[in-house]
């Protein structure tokens, strides 16, 4: 990445951890919804929301980095888009949406308690470490891998 | 005039007519005396020729017209269907029907026949008999007048002559394809001798719904009458010109026009509409969006019984359910419309594979919800490709089984309850069993311990996603490759699968479908304090659980119910569910889907609603029981239970 390129992150926390993501993979921000819950889905998932009339699935990304799920009704809900796919991320409070030149983000470098393959880089913000998430490699496992893209379909065996 | 927007539609009926073609073909093929078929193809192409030309595709109307030549030929020489001349005739319809999309996508000037109008006027030629022409004009005129003139005289008029101009009378052929373009063209060449005033109905109207072909208007040109009448017929399919027609009499055809109810209009044509799909599908979605609302409101009304809130809301709820009712209606489609491409593929797959296979279709009038319909064209394709391939045997084969050389392969549409039941039934081997189970065994898809694999074990095996797409057991057995495909695609509709094989007799697939997708009527269940949705056209009964007397059968609970022993299903230790008292007395639902039943346990039943079924992303490891997810009134998201999952 060139140094005169800027990339917009969004930096919340997840547990004790300060997090960020591309913004341009977050389509919004939420307030926590009422979920329902997918018997069978992995521990990671916590369920199904209504995001004005459109089912999101939402995953607790407490769980996903091993931190200490939040009470319910607390944190944020963000919406990120997977590949062609848009899945909810149950985070904690979201502290700030800001540029950064490209330059500033390092590649990859870990930090202590989060499994390097799912970070893309570590960035500094007022003189504190956030890592940006490597989305895709956190929630595209996820996903069932449905040939043809049947949204409907539910089954994976 | 934009002849562009006609495009859709010259590219929906041409792929009619070709359709039409390959059906034609294949009767042909079967009986090669028959002259209805030729007859029928005849008209066929002569209306895609037709239109090609209204629209201006060139190329393609050539095809045609060298296809419409050599049916013209044999019609007339009355020759028998050779094969040469079929297969020649099938390679035609499949160009036409690339030129057709290529001219419809813009590009007729791209279209390449290669030789085939050579072999086609080479084939003509052949087909007649030696005193060609004589014959071919008279054939020609009994059943169709040639296309471009009319040789129709133009009545005597009255001079109606002081105003500027003079009045044209023009008639389309009724009968003629794309009426409201062949006017716009007709008029068109008015336009080029001279000044056109008054058009009526107005040209807007040539497009609208009961327009029949008639109009007037007045045109002030330097030229004679027979200049006008030739001009106007070079537009083609014209019935007649009048020059200085009467103008009273032209108030009769005042008739089309968007406010005219379409009973009244007298075209045979008046009573259908060509609708695009998508507006459709946004009307339905629309009505989905509304049902959810009505279903607040009639919630909100329930806080205060008696009052007008309560009465409205009936009112409005009335309402909503004819309008859906209308809609799901305008939906729906008969299946012939899939099935039509059927025989076509199967008699060339037939014939690749060296098999003599007779294919009969049934029930082609059954309608299905056009979203259905469209996604079911493949799987039925691969289910029928699979009895073609590995169920039904080689002639020989068969004779020294003792059956008749030609393998009889039925597809069938059948309207059953509130779902429509599609079979695909073969008189092949069957499904070898055992080399399926060893296969599975050796896979360890089934336990060592299995014996036997039952038509439900059958299909649940070959369901796995690719299973058997290796090895032989494909070929000597058939049907595992992408049966897995086929269920997810008629799962994912809430419909379910059947497969039912005899060793030696055959294989019967099938496939039952809801008559609509978008809306559901569902009983809403609550196990603990979550809520799940079971579609009603599956639920038989629901009885008492804890009262019904109970037995075991191999190791499993079941009910006995009018001496019937219906397996249970606790949907709360299925679902995984905790939390929330086990009442008492609790229903159970008596599921149904096919011949095959359970009682689903629940904690209580919340009642019946219409639901507008939503997709949702499955996470891995998703319990594969479910259909679908909805919004509930209140707004928050509930799963749809797939009954075929749960009996």
């Amino acid at each position: 990445m060139a140094d005169s390129q800027a990339v917009r992150v969004v930096v919340f926390q997840v547990g004790n951890l300060a997090c960020g993501m591309l913004a341009s993979r977050a389509r919004e921000i939420l307030a926590p919804l009422p979920t329902t819950r997918i018997p069978g889905a992995p521990d990671t998932v916590i369920g199904l929301v209504n995001v004005r009339g459109t089912l999101l699935t939402v995953v607790d990304a407490h769980r996903l980095l091993d931190r200490a799920p939040l009470p319910e009704h607390e944190g944020a809900l963000l919406v990120v888009d997977v590949g062609t796919r848009r899945l909810g991320l149950a985070v904690g409070r979201v502290d700030d949406l800001f540029e950064i030149p490209a330059g500033q983000l390092e590649a990859r470098e870990a930090l202590p308690g989060v499994d390097v393959r799912l970070v893309k880089a570590v960035g500094r913000r007022d003189g504190r470490h956030f890592v940006v998430l490597d989305t895709e490699a956190l929630l595209a496992p996820l996903l069932s891998a449905a040939a043809g893209g049947d949204r409907f379909n539910s089954r994976t065996s | 005039m934009d002849l562009n927007k006609y495009a859709a539609l010259f590219l929906a009926e041409s792929r009619e007519h070709l359709t039409t073609c390959n059906r034609l073909l294949l009767d042909w093929e079967r009986e090669p005396g028959s002259t209805e078929a030729v007859a029928g193809l005849f008209r066929a192409i002569h209306s895609l020729k037709g239109m090609a030309a209204t629209m201006g595709y060139g190329r393609l109307a050539d095809l045609a017209h060298r296809t419409e030549h050599l049916l013209d030929a044999v019609r007339a020489g009355r020759a028998p269907a050779g094969a040469g001349v079929v297969d020649l005739l099938l390679k035609a319809i499949d160009a036409l029907e690339r030129g057709v999309d290529e001219a419809a996508a813009g590009a007729d000037g791209g279209f390449d026949p290669g030789d085939l109008p050579a072999a086609l006027e080479a084939a003509a030629a052949a087909a007649a008999p030696t005193p060609a022409k004589g014959a071919v004009r008279k054939g020609k005129k009994a059943a169709e007048p040639p296309a471009p003139v009319s040789a129709a005289a133009p009545l005597p008029m009255p001079d109606f002559g002081e105003e500027a101009g003079r009045v044209v009378r023009v008639e389309i052929r009724p009968d003629a394809p794309l009426l409201g373009a062949r006017a716009h063209l007709a008029l068109r060449r008015a336009e080029q001798l001279g000044k056109v005033t008054g058009v009526m109905p107005p040209a807007a109207n040539f497009d609208v719904q009961g327009f029949d072909g008639r109009f007037t208007f007045r045109l002030d040109a330097p030229v004679g009458e027979s200049q006008i009448i030739a001009a106007i017929e070079a537009a083609g399919e014209i019935a007649s010109v009048a020059v200085d027609a009467d103008t009273v009499q032209t108030a009769e055809w005042r008739i089309p026009s968007a406010a005219v109810p379409a009973a009244a209009a007298p075209s045979a044509r008046s009573g259908q509409i060509r609708v695009d799909r998508r507006r459709l599908d946004a009307l339905m979605s629309q009505v989905g969006e509304l049902v959810v609302a009505r279903n607040r409101l009639l919630e909100l009304a329930q806080l205060d019984p008696g009052g007008e809130l309560e009465a409205l809301g009936a009112r409005i709820s009335r309402l909503v359910s004819d309008l859906q009712a209308e809609i799901i209606e305008a939906r729906m489609t008969p299946v012939w419309q899939v099935f039509d491409r059927f025989p076509r593929a199967v008699r060339d797959l037939a014939r690749h594979l060296g098999k003599q296979i007779r294919f009969e279709m049934e029930g082609e009038g059954i309608e299905l919800d056009r979203a259905i319909l469209d996604e079911l064209g493949d799987p039925l394709l691969h289910l029928l490709r699979n009895a073609v391939d590995h169920g039904l045997e080689p002639p020989d084969e068969r004779q020294r089984h003792g059956k008749p050389p030609e393998g009889r392969l039925v597809l069938s549409a059948a309207r059953e309850h509130s779902s429509v039941a599609i079979r695909i039934q073969d008189d092949g081997r069957g499904i070898d069993r055992r080399a399926i189970l060893a296969k599975a065994k050796r896979e360890g898809v089934v336990g060592p311990e299995v014996e036997i694999l039952t038509d439900d074990l059958l299909l649940k095996v070959l369901g796995r996603p690719g299973f058997s797409t290796a090895e032989r057991v494909s070929s000597v057995s058939g049907r595992g490759v992408g049966i897995d495909v086929v269920l997810t695609k008629v799962r994912a509709h809430g419909g379910a699968v059947e497969i039912a094989s005899t060793p030696g007799q055959g294989t019967t697939f099938t496939l039952r479908l809801p008559l609509t997708l978008a809306i559901l009527r569902v009983l809403t269940a609550r196990v603990g304090t979550e809520r799940y949705l079971l579609p009603l056209s599956y639920v038989a009964e629901t009885v008492e659980f804890d009262v019904q007397p109970r037995t075991d059968v191999k190791g499993r609970e079941a009910i006995v119910l009018r001496e019937r022993v219906i397996p249970i299903v606790h949907l709360r230790a299925l679902l995984g569910v905790d939390g929330g008292e086990v009442p008492p007395r609790r229903p159970g639902l008596v599921l149904e889907v096919g011949d095959r039943r359970s009682a689903v346990v629940v904690d209580s039943l919340m009642g019946q609603q219409e639901v507008v079924v939503e997709p949702f992303d499955a996470p891995k490891g998703t319990a594969p029981l479910f259909s679908g997810a909805t919004i509930l009134a209140d707004g928050t998201p509930a799963l749809i239970l797939d009954a075929a999952a749960l009996v």
